[in-house]
Parts: C-alpha cells; structure tokens; sequence
C-alpha cells in the first residue's frame, strides 16, 4: 500500500512538474498568427511529453542502479553523463518537433547559430538536472520519515514487550514471602504447607504456560486467582478476607490472561497491605442485562494516587482487553464509599 | 541476648522464633506486627537487638528506626527490600533474606555479638537512626559534632554528612549526654570532643572553631556557663 501512495505521489509530481512547464511553454508562445501560434504550442506540449518520458526513463535508471538512493558515495560523473545524454535526446526531440509541427521554423531560420542549439541543449541539461535534484530530495525524505517510523515501531514494540513481562512476571516480594509461609507451615501444619506448594505451582505453572497474545477462558483465570488468594490468605491471615463470587455460567468467558489478576494483586497490594485492620477483597462476575460480562474487583480503602507501575500496568490491561476483545471491552477505576472497584467489561463470547 | 521480633506476617514471626529456638542465648521479649506496636515494645522491653521487616501496614522499619531517640541494634529480615538496605553505609548493619537460612542467621548473631553488643569496657551513648531521602545513617551519637536548629528539623553533622532529623533541638538536648553535648546557642548544640579551640567574638561571646573547620559562635551568656564548666 505505501508502494502505491509513493507510485501516485511520483506520478503527480511529474504530471504538475512537466505539466506547469508546458503551459508556461504555451502562454508564452504568443506570435501574431494565431495557426503559427498553435503549431508553436504544441510542438512545446510535444516535447513536454517527450521530457516526461525521458525522465520516466531515467528514473528507472536511476533506481535500478540506486545512484540517488543511497545516503553516500552517489556517482556523480555518471548522473551528470546521463544529463548529457537526456539534454541531447531531449534537445533531438525538440528539433523533430520542430520539423514536424511547425516545417522546421527554426532549423531553416538563417539567424539559428550553433549557440542557439547549444542555448538549448543547456537548457535542457539545466531542467533534467532539476529535476534529478527533486527526485533525490524527495528520496532522501521519504528515506528520513522510513527511518523515523522504524524507530517508533521499535520503541512501541520494545515497550510494550517490557510491560507484558512485567505484568507476567511474579512479585519477587510475593513469591520470597510466600516460600517464608510456607517453611512456617511446614513445621506448623503439615497438610496446609502441602495445599499451599500445590496452589502456588498452579500459580507459577499458569504464568508461565499461558499465551501472553491469546484469551483463556474466565474460569482458568480465577483459578489462578484463587490459588493467588490462598497464598496471599497465609500471610496476611485475618488481615485479608477474600470473598468470589462467579456465575458458574460466565466460565468461558474469554478474557486475556493476567487482567483479572493484576486488578486482584493491585487490590492486596493498596488495600491488604497498607491496613493494620482487616481488608475486604470482593471479586464477582455478573451478566449485565447489555449482554456485557462484568468482572469487579473490589477492594476497602481509598484510591491512592497511585504509582506509575500500577498507572501503567491498568493502562496495559485495558489496551489487551480492547485489543483481544473488541470494542466493548473495558476497564474502570473508581472509588465509592470506602471502596476501590475495578470493572473489567467483556462480551461474553468475545474474540 | 533480649531480641524483638517485628513483622506483619504472623508465619514469619512465627518461623524466626522457631529459628531462634536454636539459640539458647536469645530470648524473645516482644513481637510486633505492626510500626505502632513495634515502637510501644521497642520502647517498653527495650531489647538488646530488634528482628524488623521492612515493609509493613502502617509504615516502613526505617520510619520505626527514625521515630526512636536511641536506635537499637537492628538486624532487618527482608524478602525483597535488600536493594532498600544498599543505601546504608557499609557494615552498618546485618539484613537475612527470607525464608531465613539457618547458617546465615547463627552468622548475624554472632556479628552482632563481636560488633554491636555492649560491654562493660565501652560504654557508649548508643545510635542515633536518621533517613533523609534516599539515604539512611546508624550514626554513633559519639560522632556527631554538632547540631544546628532548623525550624521543626535539626541538620546533624558527622564526617562528611549533613542530613537532617525530624526533631527539634531542644528535643534533641534532653537526650544527649550533658558530659560531651553543649547547648551553645538558640540553633546549636555542639560536642565538647571535637571542640578544636575557643576565641572570643565580636558580639561579647565566644567562637568555637570545631575539628571538621565549622565555626560556631557561643551566645555570651552560654559563654559564662562554658567558663565556669571550664574551670572546674
């Protein structure tokens, strides 16, 4: 597609370029005779085509041998023969027009010298060599603005690769804290030392396997967030009580991995973490009558003016959901009565 | 060994004390889960070495350390936060990284017993904990050479560091050791160690010329207390 908008891009300026010299060409062929006039006129329009194919010609010289399209070492002494074999051509041409249009007006003038042929051979050259100048301008250009959107392509892509991993990597904190628990437990209560090695490998084993690019479907991902919760329910003990609350019928809902969950750690993480007394965290899942799936994810406590990794991490989670579901897809924030609430809206059979 | 045990996660409480157990020279005398409570038993059983998390509900162990006069001897327990520790001056102080392995913590305990320790032979006026910004002192209160008012906070100066303290001078001056700190005027107080030599100043009083280069004047009528001290 840019090949194309560059062809038309091409084509215009050639059109405009040769066309603005013909007419120039032809205002300015006033005479008294009105038919000496037209023939005049024509033979200019004649030889502007004439031009526009020569330099057709030699733009395809020209980019076959790449001697403008390059950023050093551009062979000047050929370009500059080429010029002299188009001013030839171009001036050959002109005098055939000469002939056929207008019974060699200027050929049989006895007043026509060597130097008015050399006049126009220079003039010819002067225009091919003009016009050679644009087409490397415009090159160099679309040459600069190529490079320039590489550059953001790569600095999107590079940023975005950063904060998927971010999102899928686990907590350092989390994780190291939760071996901790679980040592303690091992001695405490055996079977709940086991349950807790068993939730915290589904955990890693979900982050790891899942496609970062694809959907799973909403029942996978509160599993994962289940087995989060049990971990987290460890440590913070009474601190944390976690509430779920699904309809069993939205389980396949598809929903890209990691949004539910970094909205439930998020809530832990300003609403568990940061209070002396026990937190609420609410999670449920409902229909809405729109048709629209809405995951909550509540927690007690006021909306902090939150850091930028956690600005950034929601900002990436509503990016993958209107990418991976469309549209309707969103993700909202709000603080209401002592509550934070985070809701994920879906289509029910998305993607 | 008295030891205070400061951490929001019960199991973690729990598995260093089990740790502990192997240690029949500690004895735990307080548990905290929190800054508030940690202060209230830190102050209260007054433990020779506090076990403190990093992060916890209701602030960060540092903000605990910098809200205490006297800092105790403070081993940190940190699952992630070691980063957080780098801003101290080396060998400061001892951090474990949980879960806690049980060589690591009879090394802490044993590093403390050789360094921190009191004992008889050296007396000491104790550790005073300042965070200022990023950076974080255990400053023996021995090496502060002065302290200069201002406003609600106090710029400590030893070695090289000026960082300030959320504490007002005065106090400040209830705490220090009258042998070795002076009150010179409204804005300073300056220890009598590192006092270099004494001329008089142009305002009838007396200027102090410390050992770091500081200049200090002496208010006239500190000036006639400080000859009096003098010649006794």
């Amino acid at each position: 597609m840019q090949e194309q908008t560059t062809q038309r891009d091409y084509w215009l300026c050639q059109l405009a370029g040769w066309g603005a010299l013909a007419c120039v060409g032809v205002l300015s062929s006033s005479s008294g005779d009105t038919q000496q006039m037209l023939r005049f006129a024509l033979a200019k329009s004649f030889c502007m085509v004439t031009g526009l194919g020569l330099s057709h010609v030699w733009r395809l010289q020209l980019k076959r041998r790449a001697w403008v399209d390059r950023a050093t070492g551009i062979p000047f002494g050929r370009i500059i023969a080429g010029l002299l074999v188009l001013a030839v051509l171009q001036t050959g041409c002109l005098l055939a027009a000469d002939l056929a249009f207008r019974d060699g007006a200027l050929l049989r003038d006895p007043s026509t010298g060597p130097v008015d042929y050399a006049m126009l051979f220079v003039l010819w050259f002067a225009i091919f060599a003009v016009w050679t100048l644009c087409y490397a301008v415009a090159l160099a250009r679309r040459r600069a603005q190529r490079a320039e959107l590489e550059k953001l392509k790569l600095e999107v892509s590079v940023k975005d690769a950063e904060l998927r991993a971010l999102q899928f990597q686990v907590n350092p904190h989390f994780f190291f804290n939760s071996l901790n628990s679980i040592r303690a437990l091992i001695y405490e209560d055996a079977p709940a030392a086991a349950h807790a090695v068993s939730q915290l490998a589904g955990m890693m084993r979900q982050r790891l396997q899942t496609d970062q690019t694809g959907t799973i479907p909403l029942g996978a991902e509160m599993a994962a967030v289940s087995a989060y919760l049990g971990i987290e329910k460890l440590r913070f003990d009474e601190r944390l009580r976690a509430h779920i609350d699904i309809d069993p019928a939205l389980a396949a809902t598809p929903v890209p991995p990691m949004v539910v969950q970094t909205l439930v750690e998020n809530a832990v993480k300003h609403g568990v973490e940061r209070t002396v007394a026990p937190c609420e965290v609410r999670i449920s899942a409902r229909l809405g009558a729109d048709g629209l799936v809405r995951v909550e994810i509540c927690n007690q406590g006021r909306l902090a003016a939150s850091s930028t990794s956690t600005r950034l991490g929601l900002s990436n989670a509503i990016q993958r959901l209107a990418l991976q579901c469309g549209p309707q897809a969103s993700c909202v924030l709000a603080e209401e009565g002592g509550w934070v609430r985070a809701t994920v809206t879906l289509p029910q059979g998305a993607a | 060994m008295r030891v205070a045990i400061i951490d929001d996660e019960r199991l973690a409480r729990s598995e260093l004390r089990r740790l502990l157990d192997a240690h029949p020279e500690v004895e735990v005398v307080a548990e905290a889960a929190n800054v508030a409570d940690g202060l209230h038993a830190i102050r209260h059983m007054a433990p020779d070495l506090v076990f403190l998390d990093i992060r916890m509900p209701d602030g960060s162990g540092f903000e605990l350390l910098a809200a205490l006069e006297r800092a105790p001897a403070v081993i940190f327990t940190t699952a992630y936060d070691q980063f957080a520790l780098k801003a101290f001056d080396a060998n400061a102080l001892d951090y474990l990284l949980k879960p806690i392995e049980p060589p690591r913590l009879a090394q802490a305990l044993k590093k403390y017993s050789r360094d921190a320790a009191p004992t008889p032979q050296k007396a000491t006026d104790g550790k005073v904990f300042i965070q200022d910004g990023e950076r974080c002192w255990f400053v023996d209160v021995e090496q502060i050479v002065l302290f200069e008012s201002e406003g609600n906070y106090t710029r400590v100066y030893f070695d090289h560091n000026r960082p300030l303290l959320l504490r007002s001078l005065s106090q400040l001056e209830e705490r220090l050791d009258p042998q070795h700190f002076m009150r010179v005027s409204r804005r300073h107080i300056v220890n009598l160690r590192y006092v270099r030599s004494v001329g008089p100043s142009a305002a009838g009083g007396l200027v102090l010329q410390l050992e770091s280069g500081l200049n200090v004047d002496m208010s006239r009528r500190r000036a006639v207390q400080f000859k009096q001290l003098k010649r006794l």
